[in-house]
């Protein structure tokens, strides 16, 4: 085997190996715990706080208020047990609503106000037609809080 | 001469395999994209998920078969089984590309990102590295048997990844949505659920005829190095 | 070889012609224009516009009677009236489409359905990008094994015990 040849592969294994270890040891040990839920961030430690984070929750019904001509908006998070404050600033997703579940990443302050920039929006795993949902449709699907993993 | 036969075989099959593929698949894309309702959440981009599913299923069924044929490669050493498990690899990351891209762009629509840190995504990039470290593998070494072996015992090791990815919904706190099919029961409306169905079973099937295909091509190469003179170690004529 | 071109030109045909009934739909059902090309156009049919909800401009005259809020797209923004049923869909920040009709005389757009926001240039983008790159693998491969039989042939390293097809 000539020696460029053998370089090639050796650099080649190490990236794949090394690839497959950034995954599963430093972004897989620490994505283990995707997001916290509010109470958990409820009970955070001053040293927590402004640190990043994900949090998870549905967005409680007649929360949600928007601050005319801005991108501001306020809603409550909840997982069932506790339920914070969020102020968003920005463009929400398109699936962003009351009474679904949200991802929103920022930092919780000493304010007791979860600060965000950033809202993905978790969807369940039914589907059905526009129809069927309007007719009272309901599909066997998984507790919303059951999904959050509340401890 | 069981070589040559099965070559035959897969000769002779193969196209029913594809021909009933290719109409699975074009009802279930004629169901999904056209007469099938959108989603009472999602809107219209629910439709991904008749291609998205198929791939990722089928991206998995590829690493199923190539994880049964390493096992049995190993136990009884016969080349041509080598070429299927080879052929699966191939087969596997081409289908778990397609699951990642098009969960990608299902995702940002949906949850408004591209790509996000989740364990189902995380466990089936994993997935994905290995197929490459897998190919890769199998480039490398002059001493065919010895490579087979090298690939084989890699693909069991890395077995280990699938019921992760399977399971990590259920298992971990993720972004991703959890099992739509499970011990709950099925959370999909029949309208939905069907042109699913065909698309799966239609993934399937190409999977099962893109198998065959790249089989006999790995095969006639391995055959055809073998004649000249390159590697006559290990093909039984 | 000459069956593996007539099977893939009969594959080719058909992808073209779901193609060109795909766009016909598309251009029928769901294009969607900006409040912006809805101000300079004026167009009298009925048309869809796509745009997003001003934040706090929504006003409900009533319980379940007609709504008002400011749609804005491209720089321009529309005063419309919704006139259909009440959608959950009909909120602060939400990009949507309403289905309706230009009034040139008060200067408001008269909607009667609103639609979600038409993803189907996402929905488009994962089909081509996987069915695209999927028929290029199997051509590929496909030709890969025919072209093998062949020189295999005429190599004559492989006497199979029934006639292979001819390929």
């Amino acid at each position: 085997m000539k020696t460029g040849k053998k370089t090639a592969i050796i650099i080649s294994i190490l990236i794949v190996l090394g690839g497959i270890g950034y995954l599963v040891f430093g972004n897989f040990g620490k994505n283990l715990i995707y997001f916290v839920t509010p109470s958990e961030v409820v009970a955070f430690a001053p040293e927590q706080y402004g640190k990043k984070v994900r949090v998870a929750g549905l967005v409680v019904k007649e929360s949600l208020k928007v601050v005319p001509n801005t991108l501001r908006l306020t809603f409550d998070l909840t997982d069932g047990a506790e339920k914070i404050p969020v102020a968003f600033e920005g463009v929400p997703p398109d699936l962003f609503k009351e009474g679904q579940g949200a991802v929103v990443e920022g930092f919780w302050d000493a304010d007791r106000t979860f600060h965000s920039h950033m809202i993905m929006a978790k969807h369940s795993e039914d589907y059905m037609p526009i129809e069927m949902k309007k007719a009272g449709g309901a599909l066997p699907k998984k507790d919303f809080f059951k999904t959050l993993k509340v401890e | 001469m069981v070589v040559s036969r099965l070559i035959a075989k897969l000769q002779r099959y193969e196209g029913w395999f594809g021909v009933a593929a290719g109409l699975l698949i074009m009802v279930g894309l004629y169901m999904g994209l056209v007469t099938s309702s959108p989603d009472y959440y999602q809107g219209e981009v629910v439709r991904i998920m008749y291609i998205h599913v198929p791939a990722a299923q089928s991206a998995m069924f590829a690493y199923t078969v190539l994880f049964g044929g390493s096992l049995w490669y190993l136990w009884k050493r016969d080349p041509v089984v080598d070429n299927v498990s080879h052929a699966a690899a191939g087969i596997g990351i081409f289908f778990t590309l397609i699951a990642l891209i098009t969960g990608s762009i299902w995702a940002k629509p949906t949850w408004n990102t591209w790509w996000t840190w989740d364990p189902r995504l995380i466990s089936f990039a994993i997935m994905l590295l290995i197929l490459v470290g897998y190919l890769m593998l199998r480039t490398f070494l002059e001493d065919k048997e010895k490579e087979a072996t090298y690939a084989a015992i890699l693909a069991i090791v890395g077995f280990i990844d699938l019921p992760i990815i399977h399971f990590s919904v259920e298992w971990w706190r993720t972004l991703h949505q959890p099992l739509s099919i499970s011990t709950r029961g099925v959370a999909i409306a029949r309208d939905m659920l069907i042109p699913l169905l065909l698309m799966s079973i239609g993934f399937y099937l190409l999977f099962a005829y893109m198998l065959m295909v790249r089989t006999q091509m790995l095969y006639l190469q391995h055959l055809l190095e073998a004649k000249r003179g390159r590697m006559l170690s290990k093909v039984h004529l | 070889m000459k069956w593996f071109y007539i099977r893939w030109g009969g594959v080719l045909i058909i992808a073209a012609i779901i193609g060109v009934l795909g766009i016909q739909r598309y251009y029928r059902d769901v294009t969607a224009i900006s409040p912006d090309r809805l101000l300079h156009d004026q167009p009298t049919q009925t048309v869809r516009v796509l745009g997003r909800v001003e934040a706090g401009s929504i006003v409900k005259e009533g319980e379940g009677g007609p709504v008002a809020f400011q749609l804005s797209g491209q720089g321009a923004t529309v005063s419309v009236r919704y006139l259909g049923e009440a959608s959950e869909n009909l909120r602060d920040l939400k990009t949507l489409v309403m289905v309706g009709k230009w009034n040139p005389t008060t200067h408001i757009f008269e909607a009667e359905k609103t639609s979600l926001m038409p993803n189907y240039g996402f929905v488009t983008a994962a089909y081509l990008i996987s069915l695209l790159p999927m028929g290029i693998f199997l051509f590929n491969m496909e030709r890969k094994v025919a072209l093998l039989y062949i020189l295999i042939k005429e190599e004559k390293v492989y006497q199979p015990e029934e006639p292979l097809e001819n390929r």
